[in-house]
């Protein structure tokens, strides 16, 4: 079947049974790529027709979305390409007129679907559907064959870190971590846990010896190394992210950040951690963009304020790159598929539940795929991407940085940090500026 | 005279001091007369009634505490403003526990003249119990409340800062930079470290250095190098322990031994 050609099943059911609503209502998983669009009484229009699929989307189309109604079409395009429909089915498909047939097989050609189209006119095909030619007619039954995708399974870091069972680990600093596992875990779980200390430890040990200041030497001059903190802080913020994002719970992310700093340390570089919050450790490490957050920002309507928000949550380098920096938001920084976020510094994997918004808005931008790499994410929409973003983020209390929750050493606030880090309480500092100066105590 | 084995027994004897049939205790008790006899058995007044307990108290003269008699009624806790001074400067002493606070800093809080902090202050330097469990310190305008030192022996203290430690501050920055110098042997300056004697002194209360019985490789005699668990946990010795001295599980509390704060 060509690209422009998807298959097309009408699905004939005259008497409009209760059987067929139960297996329309069994088959409507969006998640797991079978959408069942339910277009309203009297729908004649494009725009009409849009706020069906995107309701079906679970959007939030009541009030309608500020977009222009010219919008509305691409964007329920670029949502479906975005949630990966395999399945797109129409039900009461006969109701509707013979250019809105055309728009929703082109709307499966743009997103891959097989189109099932519910014919349930009485006496016989509805005169939109009894011109599809290649057009297969089944009965409802026929639904029962749509397979449900499988769930996208969790992202795994570039260096496929070992994970660890979700143990208790010993709330003790980098520097006895690695003993304390050893003599409070059992045997088992701790060969499990010095097995992915060790990976992760050697890891950042491989990227420090890759950056430009230690690719040379181990032991390069102090004042060379400080000169170069922020490079590092902002590598080392990419390196954090691929690891922390890619942990499998809190324990995890824990383990690797001690490995991490138990790595940095060797090289003279001290990675202080101060959890903002009380939460267990660890529970403040990962991305910040869990489900439930996903959630509620696949509700928005526009690409652009979802992608935005969810940009605002996942990229390691800066929270607020968005209205700060929008010409560097290319294209280029989403890998096409939503799974990765391309940066200077390397590639961050994303959580599952980010690929279909950033796929959308990648579809949204551009829809032909023939866009320069250099196109820009977000034109002309940033009081919209703005106020979702911030709209969003307070109503979910992950606006601004969580206060902390006792006194914060002042010895250690001439760290360097990302707006990343310092929600993760992480600061980097060189451990030559921490030499003692005479006098200091 | 036989020592009567029960309070029931006992009850039995003291009743019969007092001139009671069986059927009048068995009466006064509420019980079938044919249950008397089984009252020296060691449950057999579990069941009864404290008011019948009352009662049986008072007809043979046995003492009665008062707080059983008469329901205590504690006062209701005073509004802020009906507060005396000295209790207001107390809680908030209490609050910023092991704190010093300025007579100022506790005016502001209190919304109060310096001066009333001041007299409440010295009111509450003479009314704090010289054997409590708390001490207050009154030099110059600052006073903190903590615990006074005996109340915990020195172990416990060293582990309760060791968790506050870990709870906020954590050692010195200094002793970090410490740590690196002899975690590297050819880092330069290391010779300098005697001189630092009161960041040595931080890095042996946190365990994370020990007194050295070596030589250096510099000639010179190095007062301490890195505890052997720091030396595992920073990945400069793989094993911690031969596989034949591997330590049984311990899952014991916060601040045993080598552990030392988030970082």
């Amino acid at each position: 079947m060509p690209a422009d050609r998807p298959w097309v099943t009408v699905v004939r059911d005259p008497h409009d049974t209760p059987a067929t609503r139960d297996l329309l209502a069994r088959v409507d998983r969006p998640d797991r790529g079978a959408l069942v669009v339910r277009p309203v009484p009297g729908t004649t229009s494009p725009a009409m027709l849009a706020l069906a699929v995107l309701a079906a989307l679970g959007k939030q189309v009541e009030p309608q979305p500020r977009a222009a109604q010219r919008q509305w079409w691409p964007l329920a395009q670029a949502w479906t390409v975005g949630h990966q429909i395999d399945h797109l089915v129409v039900d009461r498909a006969h109701t509707l007129p013979a250019h809105l047939i055309t728009h929703l097989i082109s709307l499966a050609a743009a997103s891959g679907a097989h189109l099932w189209f519910i014919d349930a006119s009485p006496a016989h095909d509805a005169p939109a559907l009894a011109g599809l030619a290649h057009a297969v007619r089944q009965r409802p039954q026929q639904l029962l064959t749509i397979t449900l995708a499988e769930p996208a399974a969790a992202p795994q870091p570039a260096t496929a870190a070992p994970h660890i069972p979700p143990v208790i680990l010993p709330h003790t600093g980098f520097l006895t971590f690695r003993y304390a596992c050893q003599r409070r875990l059992p045997a088992a779980q701790a060969a499990l846990v010095d097995d992915a200390w060790r990976h992760t430890f050697d890891t950042i040990r491989g990227w420090l010896n890759r950056t430009e200041v230690f690719a040379a030497t181990h032991r390069p001059d102090p004042q060379r190394v400080i000169a170069a903190t922020r490079t590092l802080t902002a590598g080392l913020s990419v390196q954090l992210a691929d690891l922390l994002y890619t942990a499998a719970h809190p324990a995890d992310a824990l383990l690797r950040l001690r490995a991490a700093q138990a790595s940095l340390f060797r090289l003279g570089l001290l990675l202080h951690h101060e959890p903002r919050t009380a939460a267990p450790f660890g529970g403040d490490l990962g991305c910040r963009l869990t489900p439930e957050v996903a959630v509620a920002l696949n509700r928005a309507v526009s690409t652009s304020a979802a992608a935005a928000a969810v940009l605002q949550l996942v990229n390691p380098l800066d929270g607020s790159f968005i209205p700060a920096r929008p010409q560097s938001d290319a294209l280029s920084t989403i890998e096409p598929d939503g799974s990765q976020l391309h940066t200077d510094y390397g590639n961050v994997p994303l959580p599952v539940c980010a690929h279909a918004i950033l796929r959308a808005h990648r579809h949204f931008v551009d829809p032909t795929g023939t866009a320069p790499p250099d196109t820009a994410l977000f034109t002309g929409q940033w009081r919209d991407a703005d106020n979702l973003t911030e709209r969003t983020l307070r109503r979910l209390r992950l606006a601004a940085l969580p206060t902390p929750w006792y006194r914060r050493s002042r010895a250690y606030l001439r760290g360097h940090a990302t707006p990343w880090m310092r929600h993760r309480g992480l600061d980097l500092c060189v451990l030559a500026e921490l030499a003692p100066r005479p006098g200091h105590l | 005279m036989t020592q009567p084995a029960t309070f029931g027994a006992d009850l039995l004897t003291r009743a019969r001091d007092h001139g009671l049939t069986s059927e009048e205790l068995a009466d006064l008790l509420g019980i079938p007369a044919a249950r008397i006899r089984t009252l020296p058995g060691p449950e057999a007044l579990n069941h009864l009634p404290g008011a019948l307990l009352r009662t049986l108290a008072e007809r043979l003269d046995l003492p009665w505490p008062d707080w059983l008699t008469t329901p205590p009624t504690w006062p209701a806790p005073a509004a802020p403003h009906e507060r005396p001074d000295t209790a207001c400067v107390h809680a908030v002493l209490s609050a910023a526990l092991g704190q010093p606070l300025h007579l100022s800093e506790i005016a502001a809080v209190l919304d109060w003249s310096t001066d009333r902090v001041r007299a409440a202050a010295d009111q509450l330097t003479t009314r704090v119990r010289p054997g409590g469990g708390t001490r207050l310190t009154n030099t110059g305008d600052t006073l903190t409340l903590d615990v006074a030192p005996r109340t915990l022996d020195h172990a416990a203290r060293q582990r309760l800062n060791q968790l506050l430690h870990a709870h906020g501050l954590g050692p010195d920055p200094h002793v970090l930079h410490l740590i690196h110098q002899l975690s590297d042997p050819y880092t330069p300056g290391r010779y300098r470290l005697h001189e630092d004697v009161d960041l040595v002194d931080e890095a042996l209360d946190y365990q994370l250095v020990v007194h050295s019985t070596e030589a250096s490789d510099l000639g010179s005699f190095h007062p301490v190098e890195l505890h052997p668990d720091v030396k595992f946990s920073l990945g400069i010795t793989q094993y911690r322990y031969p596989p034949e001295d591997a330590p049984a599980v311990d899952t014991g509390g916060i601040g045993t031994k080598a552990d030392s704060p988030p970082l």
